[in-house]
């Protein structure tokens, strides 16, 4: 039972290049039973104070360090035991300790996912598990996507599609590896002309496609009340311009990001079952036209089935 | 397990979406087209850079009976048969009225130059080097004094070659080469302007000259450009080549005018050391009170280009006549008036408003306010669909302007050397970028009301969309956070008084 508690955690699906609360929901190793509903509300706080201007590390002391507050209410839902959905809508701030540009707050994208497990057999001392999942999400507000580095997010819609292989130990010990496209539509600006590598005239950018890949290891403490877990996850962009000298970043940048991080969850027993939190961190190893992030994030969960009420 | 079918329809979904491409436009979109008049008198026109056409002596052609021309019929001939999909590309890219791809290629460098010189790991700042180009950074950085200034030496330089060359085409009477020889079909729309010299090898020429000094890395593909339309002309079946040698030879000589004015024009000391900056800025403080600085980290030591006020204007006699009155002093209650209206902004911006403060941003990386107006030049010229001339005559007296206001609105900036809202007003944010210069006046109002009064004069019928668009980008910078309502104001006024000098000389230019 505790083990599909794994399931409902952060699920941002890095749609900006700033946003690096993980895709842990949908990439995690675990399905919700049927009747199942899990709600959540998980939180990060992410700063830089350096970014990379095409592959170049540079500071702005005109930014100083730029923050980047998420909170993202979610549910889930188990249709049957190998079909869930979720659904999720970040709240997002920004914010430059130097210079004098307005940071901004709002909702960013709706997120609607689908996951679904292909596979699942016992091999060896384990258990080998395949999911799938598909993302469609759009942005729930009219906020402004050329508005870099403070924007909520890129402001495309997005289609992600994403599979995984989920290998469990009895003992304890899983691995996991996932692999995912990411495309994305053009984004609407406030302007009809703008520079990449040449002149355009058009109020929509490109917003290039990402590939997003992870390779995570992870283990149960005491009785499974306990879960540690490390993960080395990929976002680069597959085509688009570098960040021009001192220029604001624009959707059409090509952002990668290479990012390791860690996290603890703790499951609670007894009569408070159902519930969990956790917390972690995560930071930004390599990057191009981004922001060289660390993250704090944590979050609450709470699971319940509806058909055994 | 059925509906994990949800899962591959929803993969498949996928995979159709991502097929959805947009087309995203990269230049106008125009065809060649006729044009709206030939202007047989165009060669009396009032012509800038020249006294007259007849300053550049261009020979009488070989008539059109005479055997080096049937010879140059006959190579014409070969060449505009069995066209390769690139040359027939050329050609419609060029199309009969090639000014607009020069301003085209012209604002698309103003954009790629407009990159302001990032501080070094010192915190201090290196300005680009036009003996040395190359270096970093790069020169020109391409900032809107710098785009206007271009913009206008190139239009008006196209100007001055297609009044010479209109004033031989008529002189000489040479028809075109279809007109001849009918084995010859035209790429684009018939008309009966005769064909030597060849304007498109003048706007080739002409173009090519003027951007090349102006943008130093870009000779070589300038080079390639000229290249490409000057044989176009040919693929097009619409000049022999004695009319584009006769063409070239008045955009060189055009060319060298205007350049040798560009070279004695004040602009190569408009940006100042520190010491003469540090002086005009204590030079308002004693006079006024107050004193406009650059709030960035690290401080940039001089603002831009104090001197651009100096810089030898088009058509206004001196900037002293378009200096605005004294701005309300901080502190005074029409000051406060001006600020509470910017914080009152910053807290409840409306969707709107942020976008016309994006709108019409046009701040670093863009082709700035001037390019703006280019573009609209560029579209009422195809709307109206004037011949290569009358596009240039609107192209020259709009840029005329537009620098005469950028001149007139620089010397009012750093004469009143007066602080930006985020320099005046304790913890104030905006939405836009603040300049490295002054407040009073707004540039983008003052470019914008002398650029939207010249095209109201020649295109009357769209007076009302100009106006407005000139105010819109004026109010813009106020819902930007970066310009108080009274730089805006002031810079409408003055932009429009600027404006008034090359009206004078457009209805005195024998055009009208």
């Amino acid at each position: 039972m505790k083990h599909t508690l794994l399931f409902i955690l952060a699920f941002l699906l890095f749609r900006g290049p700033h946003d690096t609360l993980h895709a842990q929901t949908q990439t995690d190793g675990i399905m919700m039973p049927k009747g199942d509903f899990c709600v959540a509300v998980m939180a990060e706080n992410g700063t830089w104070d350096q970014y990379w201007e095409g592959t170049r590390l540079i500071k702005n002391d005109n930014i100083g360090t730029l923050s980047r507050l998420t909170v993202m209410p979610m549910i889930a839902y188990g249709i049957t035991n190998r079909i869930m959905v979720l659904a999720q809508l970040p709240w997002v701030k920004t914010k430059a300790s130097g210079g004098q540009m307005a940071g901004v707050q709002g909702f960013q994208d709706l997120g609607l996912a689908i996951k679904g497990n292909l596979f699942s057999r016992d091999i060896g001392k384990g258990t080998l598990h395949i999911f799938a999942t598909g993302e469609y999400a759009l942005p729930a507000t009219n906020y402004l996507s050329d508005y870099m580095p403070f924007s909520l997010g890129l402001g495309a819609h997005q289609i992600t599609a994403r599979a995984m292989v989920h290998y469990r130990w009895d003992m304890g010990l899983y691995l996991r590896g996932m692999g995912g496209h990411i495309w994305r539509t053009y984004t609407r600006i406030e302007r009809d002309y703008y520079y990449k590598d040449g002149s355009y005239y058009s109020e929509w950018m490109d917003v290039p496609n990402a590939v997003h890949a992870q390779a995570v290891a992870g283990y149960y403490f005491l009785n499974d009340l306990l879960q540690l877990e490390l993960q080395y996850t990929l976002l680069h962009a597959t085509d688009g311009d570098d960040i021009r000298t001192w220029n604001p970043a624009q959707p059409t940048n090509r952002m990668n990001m290479d990012l390791v991080g860690g996290s603890l969850r703790f499951y609670a027993p007894g009569q408070l079952a159902g519930l969990s939190v956790i917390a972690g961190y995560q930071h930004t190893v390599a990057g191009r036209n981004v922001g060289q992030t660390s993250a704090l994030f944590g979050g609450i969960t709470y699971q319940f089935n509806i058909l055994n009420r | 397990m059925k509906k994990l079918h949800i899962l591959w329809i929803f993969l498949a979904m996928t995979a159709v979406w991502a097929g959805c491409r947009k087309e995203l436009l990269t230049e106008a979109s125009y065809s060649d087209y006729i044009y709206a008049s030939i202007d047989e008198n165009g060669g009396t026109w009032t012509t800038t850079l020249i006294n007259a056409p007849a300053d550049i002596p261009i020979p009488a052609p070989e008539a059109t009976g005479s055997a080096s021309y049937q010879a140059e019929l006959a190579t014409l001939r070969s060449q505009t048969t069995g066209l390769t999909q690139a040359q027939k590309n050329q050609v419609a890219y060029w199309t009969n009225n090639p000014l607009l791809r020069w301003n085209e290629i012209a604002n698309e460098l103003a954009a790629k130059y407009n990159l302001i010189p990032p501080p070094n790991p010192d915190g201090t700042y290196t300005l680009p080097n036009p003996a040395n180009p190359g270096a970093f950074p790069n020169f020109p950085f391409a900032h809107p004094p710098y785009t206007c200034r271009m913009l206008a030496y190139l239009s008006t330089a196209q100007f001055d070659g297609l009044i010479t060359a209109w004033h031989y085409k008529f002189q000489y009477g040479r028809p075109a080469p279809y007109k001849t020889d009918p084995a010859i079909t035209p790429a684009y729309k018939d008309n009966p302007l005769p064909s030597y010299p060849s304007d498109g090898a003048v706007i080739a020429t002409v173009s090519e000259a003027i951007l090349g000094a102006m943008f130093p890395l870009e000779k070589e593909y300038l080079a390639g450009l000229a290249a490409d339309h000057i044989a176009s002309l040919t693929w097009a079946g619409v000049a022999v080549a004695s009319d584009i040698e006769a063409g070239k030879t008045i955009g060189q000589a055009i060319g060298q005018a205007a350049l040798a004015r560009a070279a004695g024009d004040g602009m190569s000391k408009a940006q100042t050391p520190k010491p003469v900056s540090d002086s005009i800025k204590n030079a308002a403080k004693d006079k006024y009170g107050w004193q406009w600085d650059n709030q960035e980290s690290p401080v940039r030591p001089v603002g831009l280009t104090p001197l651009f006020g100096n810089v030898r204007t088009w058509n206004l006699p001196s900037v002293e006549l378009t200096r605005p009155p004294v701005p309300p002093a901080p502190g005074t209650p029409e000051f406060e008036e001006a600020a509470k209206e910017l914080k009152d902004y910053q807290k409840n911006l409306t969707e709107e408003q942020r976008k016309i403060a994006n709108w019409w941003s046009d701040g670093l990386g863009t082709y700035t306010p001037p390019g703006h107006w280019n573009r609209f030049a560029k579209d009422v010229i195809i709307k109206y669909q004037l011949n290569p001339l009358r596009s240039a005559r609107v192209m020259a007296y709009m840029n005329q302007a537009i620098q005469d206001a950028g001149i007139s609105c620089w010397d009012a900036k750093y004469h009143y050397h007066y602080p930006r809202p985020i320099q005046a007003i304790p913890g104030f944010k905006t939405i836009l970028g603040t300049p490295n210069f002054p407040a009073y006046t707004s540039g983008h109002s003052t470019f914008s009301a002398a650029a939207a009064d010249v095209l109201s004069y020649l295109f009357p019928e769209e007076t009302a969309t100009f106006k407005a668009w000139a105010e819109e980008a004026a109010i813009s910078r106020v819902y930007g956070g970066i310009h108080y309502r009274f730089d805006a104001e002031a810079g409408l006024t003055q932009g429009r008084q600027v404006a008034a000098y090359t009206l004078e000389k457009a209805r005195q230019d024998g055009a009208d």
